[in-house]
């Protein structure tokens, strides 16, 4: 087995979440770089504005008790902070400090000391969970170095970073199922367009795929499988009608012909042979005429029923008589012609027309059923809307290659070994269940036997309670 | 019996002229609508045969106008067109029957006597005789001479269709249609080997035999006892 093929609406709602997916990773990375840049702009902000706090000790003449002060005040400020500072004078050797600074020793950057750059912003790594991120700055004289554990900010930024990370699956389910149901949305009227074409192609090409008038793609598409039927629908018109025509203009002079043979024949002076050749030609005009009248039946089977002389046909008594009329037939033949199974079930359309489609199929049974012994087998069976009948045989069954033919007109005809037939009756049979909205199918195995299946409409539950009441 | 046939086929005429006059029907001719309608509205005939198809106007115009005159014969139509609308067109104007080319001359000769025989009152038969067969249609019993012989229900109406025509020559299909009530085209013999089966129960051990076949027509049932002496 191939493997199935995605379906359209997959493949897009596949594409469509991969679209989305990507525009919200560009998005979320963007997003999580500028909220990183911006917190740690803050958080120079922040030290910067500490440092500001200091620039009066870092006037120079203060004392170091003051500046121990300041330095323990500013520590406690923002305890959330774990601010620490460091004071260094001009020779960059510290002289006061507070925090993991002053803790650690930390020497002030060597640029800042020799007065290249502005006030550095950099981080720290002291062994702890997070960094300290560090600002140094230059006063008059003396320098500072204020640090900040960068626990918060760096929490709000990995809380960002989950946030994100989260959305980013349920996104994508989310945007698959838009996708898919987006999908099925817009792809709706083209399935409908499938299913009228389907069925307009097989046997209603009288029918058109309606339009919504949008005059969108899919009313193009309409429109261009219209114009495609339509051209079939043509020529299929022109063969019928070349057909009927054919055999019309068969009739007369087929009519002139026997009713000659039959005058003649009619003289009691014929000689033998005479008469025995006549009769024979006689025969063979009465076999082109049942040809002729195969034809004309054929032309208006296709044409389909009128309406106004359709009626409720019921389809038990229609199979009895086909199948007491041919049973005698094939006593003689030494096969078992025989019924089965429930056909309640009642049909609207002609009871002529569905006799002569289950005589055509009991027909062509026996026309291949050749053992003796074999057995014809009609069955019945009815489901809630249909009625399907099976004519099976035991016969010499059809080759696959041409299985799908043998409802062809004159197909019969081509194969090697045809027995009788005008070669129309399948195609008859089956034209007469499209007629009824119904259709046929055949099965067969070489050699053992082929099964004809018909299906048709039949009368809902409240049709059949209106009759019986 | 006296026919008028309207054909505008010269060969055709001919044909049934000859035909029909060979079995002793008297047939005047005519070769369109106008000469047809003057002849039929003498109101003589006992039956008219109309082609649908005549060069002036068709053969339903005619009837419509025949009816409309007050002119009741009995009317068959002939059509090469055969479509099931134009049966039921004729039929609606009040034709009697309807037959489709091309048909069996015996087919024709039929339809014309039941249309006939309708017109003169068909009589109730209870019995229907032919040589020594004899049937029985109120107790359902055949019998040839004194022997009784048994028939399914089927084999009795084709028995009983057989000799209402007693000496007339029954195309198949008018056998199924009549005996088996619908008409479809058949090619295999289902007829033949029906039509065999009860000539096995009638004819295979008496004497004359009354079946017989009509090649390239179909079946008469027929007492040819005196034919065969006078040939």
């Amino acid at each position: 087995m191939p493997r199935r093929p995605l379906s359209v609406g997959a493949r897009w709602a596949f594409q469509y979440s991969i679209a989305v997916l990507v525009t919200f990773s560009l998005l979320a990375g963007y997003t999580y770089r500028e909220m990183r840049d911006r917190v740690k702009r803050d958080a120079q902000l922040l030290l910067e504005l500490q440092i500001a706090e200091l620039r009066e000790v870092l006037g120079g003449a203060v004392d170091s008790k003051t500046l121990e002060a300041h330095v323990a005040m500013l520590t406690e400020a923002e305890p959330r902070l774990r601010l620490s500072v460091q004071i260094f004078d001009a020779s960059g050797s510290e002289i006061a400090g507070s925090g993991m600074l002053a803790v650690r020793n930390t020497p002030l950057p060597a640029a800042v000391l020799e007065g290249r750059g502005e006030s550095p912003f950099y981080e720290l790594d002291f062994g702890e969970e997070y960094p300290h991120w560090v600002v140094a700055s230059r006063g008059d004289g003396r320098f500072a170095q204020v640090a900040l554990y960068s626990e918060e900010f760096v929490r709000s930024l990995r809380h960002l970073r989950g946030v994100l990370l989260t959305i980013a699956p349920v996104l994508v389910v989310v945007s698959f199922g838009t996708g898919w149901w987006l999908a099925r949305r817009g792809l709706r009227p083209l399935s409908s367009i499938v299913g009228t074409a389907r069925r307009i192609t097989g046997s209603h090409l009288d029918e058109v795929i309606p339009m919504a008038g949008a005059g969108d793609e899919l009313d193009q598409l309409a429109e261009t499988l219209n114009e495609m039927i339509a051209r079939i629908r043509q020529s299929f018109e022109k063969t019928r009608r070349f057909s009927a025509a054919a055999a019309h203009q068969l009739r007369t002079p087929l009519s002139r012909l026997r009713g000659q043979l039959e005058l003649t024949l009619g003289d009691p002076g014929l000689g033998t042979e005479m008469r025995h050749s006549l009769e024979r030609t006689l025969s063979d005009v009465e076999e082109l005429a049942e040809t002729v009248r195969s034809m004309l039946q054929l032309a208006s089977s296709e044409a389909g029923l009128d309406p106004s002389r359709s009626a409720w046909v019921s389809l038990g008594p229609v199979l009895d008589s086909v199948v007491e009329f041919y049973e005698p037939l094939a006593t003689e033949r030494g096969l078992h012609l025989f019924r089965r199974g429930n056909c309640e079930a009642w049909v609207l359309g002609e009871a002529t027309w569905l006799r002569q489609l289950f005589a055509n199929l009991v027909e062509n049974a026996l026309r291949f059923t050749l053992q003796q012994g074999g057995k014809i087998e009609v069955t019945s069976k009815i489901t809630e809307t249909r009625v399907i009948v099976q004519v099976r045989d035991t016969g010499v069954g059809i080759a696959a290659d041409d299985l799908e033919w043998v409802f062809d007109r004159f197909h019969a005809l081509d194969q090697e070994g045809r027995r009788g037939g005008s070669g129309l009756g399948l195609t008859i049979a089956r034209e007469i269940a499209r007629a009824h909205q119904g259709d046929i199918t055949v099965e067969s195995a070489e050699g053992s036997g082929s099964c004809f299946t018909v299906t048709l409409p039949r009368d809902s539950a409240e049709e059949a309670e209106r009759r019986h009441g | 019996m006296k026919v008028l046939y309207v054909e505008d086929d010269e060969v055709s005429r001919d044909y049934v002229q000859q035909g029909l006059a060979r079995h002793g029907l008297v047939v005047d001719v005519a070769k369109n609508g106008t000469v047809g309608l003057e002849h039929a509205a003498t109101g003589v005939y006992d039956v008219i045969v109309l082609d649908v198809m005549l060069p002036d106007f068709d053969g339903f115009e005619l009837l419509r106008r025949l009816r409309s005159s007050g002119i009741d014969t009995p009317t068959i139509f002939l059509s090469a067109r055969g479509e099931v609308g134009d049966r039921i067109q004729g039929l609606d104007l009040g034709a009697d029957d309807y037959l489709p080319k091309p048909f069996a001359f015996a087919e024709l000769l039929l339809r014309i006597r039941s249309l006939a025989r309708r017109r003169l009152g068909d009589p109730v038969h209870q019995r229907l005789r032919v040589a020594d067969l004899e049937l029985d249609l109120g107790g359902h019993k055949a019998r040839r001479g004194s022997t009784l012989i048994d028939l399914s229900p089927r084999q009795f109406a084709l028995l009983e269709y057989l000799m209402r025509n007693a000496g007339f020559a029954l195309t198949r299909s008018m056998i199924i249609e009549k005996v088996w009530g619908f008409g479809f085209e058949t090619r295999s013999n289902a007829i033949d080997v029906q039509i065999s089966y009860l000539r096995h129960k009638i004819d295979a051990d008496f004497e004359p035999r009354l079946i017989h076949t009509v090649k390239g027509v179909g079946y008469i049932l027929e007492d040819r006892t005196g034919e065969e002496h006078a040939a």
